[in-house]
């Protein structure tokens, strides 16, 4: 027992990342927070809603149903005892799950009772209960929380823009699933999801607090021993075959809605990238979409003045290893206008590259962005999670953007935001 | 003018929000709802969007804001900015001094057109934006089956309003009469100042930047009401797949008064929580909605339920929360659901401690009628609470007005 405690500090934010390797190779990380009264603590496997074909060494290809990792997710909380829910309760804390992409993440934040509440935490997802009686209960929730989703336009308007971007890769689908998908998940397939991907090898925990690094480690390490797995090998993941070119041009949908919401998407096709580079790409392609269309741009100013756009809109890129968009989103009365202004934009960036001195500014705001992350303990724990499954870390964010040079920027602009490979969803009215 | 500052060293940043408080009036409402969102496209020396952005970047990513909200039955326009600290950046920088005077110059040093109006093509268009905007409430089906309860439930009361005001109302909002609501704030509301982290000075710095805002009149009064003899009900159809249930409840009493934390412990018993009883019940046992909470307004004297279900499966949802609610009445609370309640408010407000918009937004309100309390004093408050104190706040409950959004086919049959 005791794992050996790794201690790194950055020197610019004054801070400490706590960091030991456990059983399978799984990191633990703390960061501690002095001061604060609020303890938080994520436990995370990378499996997510994409993972929906994969096969174990030595096993065969299996193919599950679409939303079975979100179903997972709301399962776990159904112990023998009853609901985990309410056990953190007791403890005063507050639990929750979500599922992404690519990762299912449980936490807590809690300001007492700490040991209980993060013993609590490792146990219930390393112990599942499964049972025909709580898949067929769940299956109702889920399919109630898939329907709130529909009726939420932002939503519809982002089921959109992947399905006009994307051929193949299951990234184009809800994370939940559908009604009828969530329908063929049984109590058997939940199981060996589980089996899969809930292993130490493919999973992550991280703290952040005023704790004490070795108490986590030791309580980690207890509860991995409590709970033995045998070694397991990677997990192969199919990687749909997704072809560069867009699955069509334009998705539209109607609702309930005041105006026209649209989504004009950029797809990403940098796709055979890991470990810094990951952080690199998102940097880089920030910084383009803010000398495109962030408010200190010139065309963002021309086109609120003109009425074009209002403050409803908004960029964001969000990229993983194999799939990924850049989006130009808001409300406007003319979606084509939208679409041709944006697109003109696009090209006159291409033509004339990102302007130095715009470079230089948000390179300024990102690094008084990275510093204020540090304000809120679940986007450092999510950040600390995301980063190392990248095969990155979170204080490598600070050095790499010190480093990235206007260069690398008009590389990234002339690699994304291809006019060929964009499309477009809106959201209508309904008549 | 007050300044509310909490120094401290914790966080990365200083949070700093101004507000101007005024009675929410339907007669200037909505005018003084496009005032900040003029004010957010520039200042004398930085004109545009643009001029104010660059600044923004130039301060290590400052970020302003500028909007209105309803604080009980004030309209409230603020403007904040949260700004890195100095000791984190490259030396030399000032981003907090900066931030300060960017805030001030925001807030006072409005561009003016060579009349000395607000400029006029910039209030046009900020008049379309808020009408966009007051018309896109419906986009968010949660949130505006939430406002459409209490503006059912307050119809005639100031609460009954929206901060943004009313759509009816904009034709008669132009420049003159934005520049007039926005000289009368400056010269006659009273005027809040909320900062958090940073050196102790900070708080004089604010009161030389600010010190002389504040007419010294005193911040608006909430009224509570009554619910009616017998409840409102409001069926509302849309096409939607989920329906929406809310139901609003009236309450006697108010933040600063002796049952306030007997009700804020109702309202977590009944649903604040996962192992609450309309999560339980609605949710879990019944399967029923994915999400079904309450929620206390203490400054009006709401409680307010929210569920989101199955259009067809409205009677029996009703039917789950009216037993919920009949339960805390006749005082049918476990020790569990009292105990677990009691932590996990406490859980609540301590975890408020470490978010500066957190901290804003409880200093904000607890203003309004008086001191802000420190954290010790909110945790002795929910200490105090009996089982007797509950099931006495619990009496004087009532329904006002049961408010369901749904499909149109089952609203034909509802």
């Amino acid at each position: 027992m005791s794992a050996t405690v790794a201690r790194r500090h950055e020197s610019r934010i004054g801070e400490d990342l706590d960091e030991a390797r456990l059983a399978h190779g799984m990191p633990v990380f703390v960061l501690t927070r002095p001061g604060y009264d609020k303890k938080f603590a994520s436990f995370a496997t990378r499996y997510g809603s994409v993972d929906s074909r994969f096969r174990r060494p030595g096993g065969d290809w299996v193919t599950v149903p679409d939303g079975i990792a979100h179903f997972l997710e709301h399962q776990m909380f159904a112990q023998e005892y009853g609901d985990a829910f309410e056990r953190f309760s007791e403890y005063g804390a507050s639990a929750n799950a979500f599922t992404s992409y690519t990762n299912t993440t449980y936490l807590f934040s809690c300001t007492d009772r700490f040991a209980d509440s993060l013993r609590l935490l490792l146990e219930f997802v390393q112990q599942p209960y499964f049972t025909d009686a709580g898949t067929n209960k769940e299956r109702g929730i889920i399919q109630q929380e898939i329907r709130m989703y529909r009726d939420n336009p932002g939503w519809r308007l982002s089921e959109g823009i992947k399905a006009a971007l994307y051929q193949r890769h299951p990234f184009r689908l809800d994370i939940a699933g559908t009604v009828e998908s969530v329908e063929a998940i049984s109590t058997d397939l939940l199981r060996m999801c589980w089996d899969t991907f809930y292993h130490p090898s493919n999973m992550v925990v991280s703290v952040v607090g005023d704790v004490d690094p070795a108490e986590v480690v030791a309580m980690v390490e207890e509860s991995l021993a409590a709970h033995p797995r045998a070694e397991q090998g990677p997990i192969e993941r199919d990687v749909a075959d997704e072809p560069d070119a867009i699955a069509k041009p334009r998705v539209d949908a109607e609702m309930a809605v005041s105006r026209p919401v649209i989504a004009l998407g950029f797809k990403e096709t940098d796709t055979a990238v890991s470990g810094d580079a990951v952080l690199l790409r998102d940097m880089a392609t920030e910084i383009c979409l803010e000398a495109l269309a962030g408010k200190s741009s010139p065309l963002y100013n021309r086109l609120y003045e003109a009425g074009r756009i209002d403050s409803t809109f908004h960029s964001y890129y969000h990229g993983e290893r194999d799939f990924g968009l850049s989006v130009l989103s808001g409300e406007t009365a003319d979606p084509d206008a939208f679409v041709s202004a944006w697109m003109d934009g696009v090209k006159s960036l291409l033509a004339s590259g990102v302007d130095p001195a715009a470079f230089e500014r948000q390179k300024r705001r990102m690094t008084g962005e990275f510093a204020s992350s540090f304000n809120s303990p679940e986007s450092l724990s999510y950040a600390l999670n995301a980063t190392h499954f990248a095969g990155s870390d979170l204080f490598a964010y600070g050095r790499l953007l010190d480093g990235i040079t206007l260069a690398d920027v008009n590389a990234r602009l002339h690699q994304h935001f291809d006019p060929s490979r964009t499309g477009v969803s809106v959201v209508s009215p309904k008549a | 003018m007050r300044v509310f500052h909490t120094p401290s060293r914790k966080f990365k940043t200083v949070t700093i929000r101004v507000y101007l408080h005024a009675p929410l009036r339907a007669d200037v409402a909505t005018r003084t709802a496009v005032v900040p969102h003029v004010l957010a496209r520039g200042t004398r020396n930085l004109p545009t969007l643009g001029d104010l952005a660059r600044r923004c970047e130039e301060l290590y990513g400052a970020g302003l804001g500028a909007g209105v909200a309803k604080i009980g039955e004030a309209q409230s326009l603020y403007v904040g900015v949260e700004a890195v600290e100095d000791r984190f950046l490259p030396q030399a920088a000032k981003a907090i001094a900066g931030s300060v005077a960017l805030l001030r110059e925001l807030l006072l040093e409005p561009a003016r057109d060579a009349g000395g109006l607000l400029r006029a093509d910039v209030v046009a268009q900020e008049k379309e934006n808020l009408a966009h905007r007051i018309q896109a409430l419906i986009n968010d089906k949660i949130r505006y089956s939430g406002m459409r309860l209490v503006e059912e439930m307050c119809r005639g009361e100031p609460f009954g309003l929206h901060a943004y005001g009313r759509l009816e109302d904009l034709p008669q909002v132009d420049a003159a009469a934005v520049t007039a609501r926005y000289d009368d704030l400056i010269a006659n509301a009273p005027v809040d100042v909320f900062a958090v982290g940073g050196d102790p000075s900070l708080g004089d710095e604010l009161a030389a930047a600010f010190g002389h805002l504040g007419g010294g009149g005193e911040v608006p009064a909430t009224t509570v009401g009554q619910a009616p003899a017998e409840p409102r009900r409001v069926t509302e159809t849309q096409p939607v797949d989920q329906a929406k249930l809310n139901l609003g409840y009236r309450t006697p009493v108010t933040l600063g008064s002796p049952g306030h934390g007997a009700m804020v412990m109702y309202s977590g018993i009944l649903g604040g929580f996962p192992h609450s009883k309309l999560f339980r019940n609605v949710r879990e046992k019944a399967s029923l909605a994915y999400y079904a909470s309450s929620r206390y307004e203490p400054l009006k004297g709401l409680l307010v339920v929210a569920a989101g279900i199955e259009p067809r499966r409205r009677d029996d949802a009703l039917r789950i929360i009216e037993e919920q609610v009949a339960d805390m009445a006749a005082g049918r609370i476990t020790r569990e659901e009292f105990d677990q309640t009691r932590s996990g408010l406490r859980n609540r407000l301590s975890s408020a401690e470490d978010s500066p918009g957190a901290m804003i937004d409880m200093a904000a309100e607890e203003s309004m009628v008086g001191a802000v309390r420190t954290l010790e004093q909110r945790l002795a408050a929910i200490d105090a609470v009996t089982d007797a104190d509950v099931a006495a706040v619990a009496r004087d409950v009532r329904l006002d007005t049961v408010y369901f959004l749904t499909s149109p086919q089952e609203g034909a049959s509802a």
